[in-house]
């Protein structure tokens, strides 16, 4: 099958702190793959190296058939991240804008859509969403979950072929995260864009994952079907990862 | 008991309305140069090339030290014999204030530029923006929001300060009053009105810049349940 996102033996340092260790995995077109771990493990990185908001110290990173090597050129970084979109936890919407004019601004300046062309489509992502009504509040005036809706549309109104998803629900009150788990259970119902999500959402990854892999400290633990890592896990520190979550 | 005659600037209001003008006209000069040159500055102090941001840097370090005065009378003065370049005395106090402003400039801007987390950013990069729309779109005008009460001080004090030109002879209005004086021999009235006439062009500034951040204030609220962090 096509893949994707293939990562071939990349590594990342901050100063002496190796975060990612020679990780390599693939991810087929259309599929879901959930990275889980403790904290600190360089999930969050890896998915930043994935755009590039990260650079990379050593290996190959190809989307889309697109490769990436450590030193990219503006003009690559620019045609892959028009691709690949990207949903943070804390939200990052921008302030100064309603929540329309964050959807339209990246589809008009990178896209070249009017302003026009951009607001209708920007409408038909809020309403998928379910955030049709608040076109013109101010993030401020959002609850946490609606704010991350809106920062999934504005990810959406670029039309992504990948969507990264970097624990979009960590920042969020715990009866607002079922909203937001809820909107992209929808978009992975579609099966149009290819994801990669960074959670602690146990059940959640279990749910929507096509594969998991379990990272910890920078390099891939283990890596399988939801089924058979949650249910089964072959490695030692997986089970023990698991066991003090679904603790809880 | 003093002897007060305030007839004498009944007749000669016409010297301090004049006066007035020209202090104006000085300062808003100065302000929009020193602006422009000390934004100027803070892109240069925070490019990536070593080069422009040690000399934005040094220029900064050298424009705040130096005082007003000292400036005004050097760059009057001494340019002329040292390039044989006249420049009017008008001019002179424009570059001088300009250049002291715009050192103050360029450190607001900078700390405005640099109130703005980087996330802000990063979701504009992640969206395939260039660094340059990031900055213009997304940055500046949240930027230029944190350095509207700050610039407006700077101003404030930029038109009290464009009475140092007085030294070199520029007609503003302190000027104009210390020649009336030696007309009039009256420096107590007149010093009075010159006070005033500061009031009254400053304190209508100055409410004018506690009600622009009463505004930013308000509509500048932190966004609900997000504290500007990066995770790693």
């Amino acid at each position: 099958m096509k893949s994707a996102i293939s990562i071939q033996n990349i590594s990342k340092k901050f100063g002496t702190l190796e975060v990612l260790k020679n990780i390599s995995f693939d991810v087929p077109v259309g599929r879901v793959l959930a990275i889980i771990g403790p904290s600190g493990s360089g999930k969050t990185t890896l998915l930043r190296c994935l755009n590039l908001l990260a650079r990379i110290d050593d290996g190959k990173i190809e989307m889309n058939g697109f490769s990436i090597i450590n030193k990219p050129t503006n003009f690559n970084i620019r045609v892959l991240r028009e691709k690949v979109g990207m949903v943070f936890q804390q939200f990052n919407l921008w302030p100064h804008k309603t929540v329309i004019e964050n959807l339209i601004e990246a589809p008009m300046l990178v896209r070249g859509l009017s302003r026009s062309e951009a607001t209708e489509k920007a409408k038909i992502f809020l309403k998928r969403v379910g955030l049709a009504d608040k076109a013109n509040e101010y993030p401020s005036r959002l609850s946490g979950g609606q704010q991350q809706r809106v920062a999934i549309a504005r990810a959406l109104a670029m039309e992504p072929e990948i969507l990264l998803l970097d624990e979009i629900t960590s920042a969020l009150d715990p009866e607002l995260v079922g909203e937001v788990l809820n909107v992209v259970r929808e978009i992975v119902a579609e099966h149009k864009r290819t994801i990669l999500l960074v959670t602690h959402e146990m059940g959640f990854a279990r749910d929507v994952a096509d594969e998991v892999i379990f990272m910890d400290k920078g390099i891939i633990i283990e890596q399988g079907k939801p089924d058979d890592l949650f249910r089964d896990p072959k490695q030692e520190r997986t089970r023990q990862f698991l066991q003090r979550i679904l603790n809880y | 008991m003093y002897n007060w005659n305030w007839h004498i600037i009944s007749s000669y209001k016409i010297v301090f309305v004049q006066g007035a003008l020209v202090t104006i006209e000085l300062t808003f000069f100065a302000v929009i140069l020193g602006t422009v040159l000390g934004a100027a500055l803070a892109f240069l102090k925070k490019s990536r090339n070593p080069m422009f941001s040690f000399i934005a840097k040094v220029y900064i370090e050298i424009f705040r030290a130096i005082p007003i005065l000292v400036l005004l009378i050097w760059i009057f003065y001494v340019i002329p014999i040292l390039f044989d370049w006249r420049i009017s005395a008008f001019v002179a106090a424009v570059v001088a204030l300009s250049m002291n402003l715009s050192a103050f400039v360029a450190e607001t801007v900078r700390a405005g530029l640099e109130s703005i987390p980087q996330s802000q950013s990063e979701s504009g990069l992640a969206l395939g923006m260039t660094s340059r729309q990031v900055t213009a779109k997304i940055v500046m005008p949240q930027a230029v929001r944190n350095m509207i009460p700050n610039l407006m001080g700077l101003y404030i004090t930029e038109l009290k300060n464009s009475s140092l030109a007085s030294i070199i002879a520029v007609n503003e209005i302190l000027h104009r009053s210390n020649i009336l004086i030696s007309e009039t021999f009256r420096p107590l009235e007149i010093y009075t009105v010159v006070a005033v006439v500061y009031l009254i062009i400053i304190l209508p500034l100055v409410y004018l810049s506690r009600w622009f951040e009463r505004r930013l204030a308000k509509a500048d609220k932190p966004i609900f349940g997000m504290n500007y962090e990066i995770s790693h």
